[in-house]
């Protein structure tokens, strides 16, 4: 028998407190992992869902709510603006390409975008089924719609799943289905720009927003603008702003102000996070000190068949890494998933991170791992060296209480 | 074999202890006798290298034990010193069989696991070697403690107060083990204790009650 089997026998002859030792480190480690993981795939969505996109130009409004809308689809879109505008803004020689999206209508609360084939490849979609829309009211459905293909329905107005101002002019039809990207595109159907336009183009009878829908017949929400070089991408929006009654925004820059804005919140559910972990190691530091007065006499025992004050002390710490990295690595685990649950029960995260991605080890996982195995050492430090420290006459003269 | 010379230990708070110079050799059998109190165990612990004494040396086959690094007295302790103490300390989460093996594990000695199923036949502890201890009687833990004792076939055999809780009959049992393992391992067995009964035993028998003194 070596250390680790000395630590390991200690364990197992205690399972209700090696137990709750574990379960500790594990509730603390999963809530650090899942908010590190649940930050980190924000992040990265919001960077995977604005890869390619230079600058946003939508209606007069806040910059930020017109990233949100038209990038993130999170957020209602600042209003429209004509296709005039877009046409004017095609020729500025700063422009590299441009993507006019429509909002306004969806289907049980998916978002239906009137765009250009562009958008798609833009995310660079594949088919699950099917192919491309071809002709006006076809559709494409993104992997979280549920939809497939030669499902047809009618758009409703609004962008809420409950609404009940429903489009009975021409219902749309699906042509294909995409496989998942990660992106705000799984969520999305999509179609032509001209069905988007043509569908308001023919309001109700009795539609109290007719008159909106007919404006909307000949206007974009917004353009998706890939500029020719960098130095535009600061220098287009101050040109729009100042120039045209559109608004640009930078969803770089937007996100990153977004993000500095948040951050305090992060950081103070990361700080609990790690408070959690502290705690676990506190239980842990109490429950080993426990366990080491309970089995001094044992640890009494081994220095005299010969063991030196450093394999006791070695033995002390490798119950606290076992224990720790039990902990840990169940806490990882369950981490994972709870990122996972979240990601996928929550609705508004859904395009912005993709819960799949959580059910796979990553680089972090490491570093808790050292973390917790760091933290389990630290916490049988002090035992270890009281181990060490063991008088051990005096413990053998008095006998075992 | 050994010789201890001097010998004066002074702890924390209590008397200061002098204890008759000892020499010992392979084949004898020594008691240390004396009242509780006396010193008798820390004594013990003095020759078995666990207590560096106040005064005085410890010298095994004429090498100072206290000359010693600390990691080479406690490689000594493990191969040479044998010891079963007053209380069993028998590890409660181990095995019977993992309980006799660590005394080679812990002295890094190869392990024999024929020699510790021929223990255990001799003791009568085979049926019971994957039991843990707190499933054996005391006498079984008691039988268990020599076995892991002699395991390493050490050439000091110390056991403090071996007999003190037993009836006739099992302090004679657990004598005639003691002697038995030490003969065979062809160990020096020196034995405190204030059980008179078992005086018949020894070659050599030296009282401390009388040479131990407080100093103030």
């Amino acid at each position: 028998m070596n250390a680790l089997s000395l630590a390991l026998s200690s364990i197992r002859s205690r399972p209700l407190q090696s137990g709750l030792c574990v379960t500790a480190a594990a509730a603390g480690v999963a809530l650090l992992a899942a908010l590190l993981l649940l930050s980190q795939g924000v992040q990265d969505g919001f960077l995977r869902n604005a890869q390619g996109i230079d600058v946003v130009v939508g209606a007069k409004g806040s910059p930020l709510q017109l990233v949100l809308s038209s990038v993130y689809h999170a957020d209602v879109p600042t209003g429209n603006i004509d296709m005039q505008d877009m046409e004017k803004l095609r020729h500025n020689t700063k422009v590299k390409s441009i993507i006019p999206i429509a909002l306004g209508d969806n289907y049980s609360g998916f978002r239906i975008v009137g765009t250009v084939p562009e958008y798609l490849a833009h995310y660079g979609a594949e088919y699950a089924q099917g192919k491309v829309f071809a002709v006006p009211f076809d559709a494409v459905a993104g992997a979280l719609t549920g939809l497939k293909t030669g499902d047809s329905f009618a758009g409703v107005h609004g962008l809420a799943a409950d609404g009940d101002d429903v489009h009975h002019f021409h219902d749309y039809k699906i042509t294909g289905v995409l496989k998942p990207t990660g992106t705000v595109l799984d969520r999305l159907i999509v179609t032509s720009l001209g069905s988007v336009q043509e569908l308001h183009r023919h309001p109700d009878i009795g539609d109290p927003d007719a008159a909106e829908d007919l404006q909307v017949s000949h206007q974009v929400t917004a353009l998706l603008v890939k500029v020719k070089n960098p130095i535009a991408i600061m220098s287009l929006p101050r040109e729009i702003n100042a120039t045209s009654n559109m608004i640009a925004a930078s969803p770089s820059y937007e996100m990153a102000r977004l993000s500095q804005s948040l951050g305090f919140g992060r950081d103070l559910l990361t700080a609990v996070g790690i408070g959690f972990v502290a705690l676990s190691a506190l239980m842990l530091l109490s429950s080993l000190a426990s366990s080491l007065a309970a089995r001094r006499y044992d640890l009494g025992v081994l220095r005299v068949l010969g063991a030196s004050p450093e394999t006791l002390a070695a033995t002390v710490a490798a119950e606290g890494l076992m224990l720790a990295s039990a902990g840990t690595v169940a806490g990882i685990t369950l981490g994972h998933l709870l990122a996972y649950e979240m990601a996928a029960g929550i609705a508004s995260l859904g395009g912005v991170v993709a819960p799949a991605t959580f059910l796979k080890f990553d680089a972090l996982d490491g570093w808790l791992l050292l973390m917790g195995g760091a933290t389990g050492l630290f916490a049988a430090a002090v035992p270890a060296l009281s181990a060490a420290r063991t008088d051990i006459a005096g413990l053998l003269a008095r006998g075992r209480a | 074999m050994l010789d201890a010379r001097n010998i004066s230990v002074a702890r924390k708070n209590a008397p200061l202890l002098t204890f008759p110079d000892l020499s010992v050799e392979f084949d004898d059998r020594v008691v240390l006798l004396g009242p509780s109190g006396c010193g008798k165990t820390t004594l013990l612990s003095v020759i078995a290298g666990l207590l560096r004494p106040t005064s005085g040396a410890v010298n095994f086959h004429v090498r100072d034990v206290y000359a010693m690094s600390p990691r080479a007295r406690d490689k000594w302790r493990g191969k040479n010193v044998g010891c079963v103490f007053q209380t069993l300390h028998l590890l409660p989460a181990l095995t019977l069989r993992q309980n006799i093996a660590l005394a080679a594990d812990m002295a890094g000695m190869a392990r024999y696991e024929d020699r510790i199923d021929a223990l255990l036949a001799t003791l009568g502890l085979a049926a019971k070697a994957q039991r843990k201890p707190d499933a054996l009687s005391h006498g079984e833990q008691q039988r268990a403690a020599i076995a892991r004792a002699v395991l390493n076939k050490p050439q000091l055999l110390l056991a403090d107060e071996p007999t003190s809780a037993l009836d006739d009959a099992n302090a004679d049992a657990v004598m005639d083990l003691l002697v038995a393992q030490a003969a065979e391992t062809k160990s020096a067995l020196i034995v405190a204790t204030h059980d008179t009964r078992i005086l018949s035993r020894f070659t050599k028998i030296i009282r401390l009650d009388a040479r131990v003194k407080e100093i103030a």
